[in-house]
């Protein structure tokens, strides 16, 4: 029993974990054209850095309510890739040339990331509903 | 005390737990389908089990699962990451109703001692 909750622990790690990252792709996408940050110069793209939790080893699985080995977001990293120019003499942030610094935002890649997080997302939501079905049917013993 | 006692309610009972601990792994390997470098893991059954299965034997010996790195895994990506997902869901999927088998025959043995008790 105990085992059945610590798998629906590891899979909400996972639900959690691919929360964050759609959140962040919501407010790269919500950024593309912005120029003034807090720290200054363009928005910088927003990604996540993920790990497994715990010792990756096998120790973990066997002990009942043990959630090593879920995910987590260990850190969220802003891109290094340089701003991306734009012609546009008329803006106020434009330098004496003419050119705006945009952030460099590509929102295919960001849509195709969101994708890949929705279905990352829907298969952790799978195995919990797997474990549900599994949970139900033990409560059947001795019926 | 034949049908109580045979040792197939205690195979059945380890056979149960065996699908939760592999539900684990999966869940664990679904969990990770983004974490680069991470491999999956899958529950191997000793060569105890399936030695006396394939003598057809009633197997009575306690089932002895040893959870190990997935054989069948190959890395096809660039992050490191070895999860197929399509392969670990039916995985899942396949354990689950491994796991719901084990409990229906449970369940009829005991409804067949149930009858028995009550004498018809």
């Amino acid at each position: 029993m105990g085992s059945i909750f610590a798998s629906m622990e590891i899979n909400a790690t996972a639900l959690a974990a691919q929360r964050v990252r759609m959140n962040l792709i919501a407010e790269n996408l919500a950024n593309a054209e912005v120029t003034r940050t807090p720290t200054g110069g363009p928005y910088r793209r927003k990604g996540v850095v993920l790990g497994t939790r715990g010792t990756p080893g096998f120790e973990g699985l066997l002990k009942a309510g043990d959630v090593s080995g879920g995910v987590e977001v260990l850190k969220i990293v802003e891109s290094q890739a340089p701003p991306n120019p734009v012609y546009n003499p008329s803006h106020p942030d434009a330098d004496s040339t003419g050119y705006v610094a945009m952030p460099s935002i590509n929102p295919v890649m960001e849509m195709v990331d969101l994708m890949s997080a929705s279905r990352a997302y829907e298969a952790n939501v799978s195995a919990i509903q797997i474990a549900k079905s599994m949970m139900a049917k033990t409560l059947e013993i001795g019926r | 005390m034949q049908l109580l006692f045979d040792g197939t309610a205690q195979l059945l009972d380890e056979m149960i737990r065996a699908a939760t601990l592999r539900h684990k792994v999966l869940a664990r390997n679904i969990a990770n389908i983004d974490t680069p470098g991470y491999r999956p893991m899958e529950v191997e059954f000793s060569e105890a089990l399936k030695l006396a299965s394939e003598e057809g034997e009633l197997p009575t010996t306690v089932v002895r699962t040893v959870v190990a790195a997935d054989r069948s895994a190959d890395v096809g990506r660039y992050d490191g990451n070895a999860v197929d997902l399509d392969r670990q869901m039916a995985k899942m999927a396949e354990n689950a109703l491994w796991h719901n088998a084990m409990i229906q025959i449970l369940n009829s043995r005991m409804n067949l001692l149930r009858t028995a008790i009550r004498g018809g």
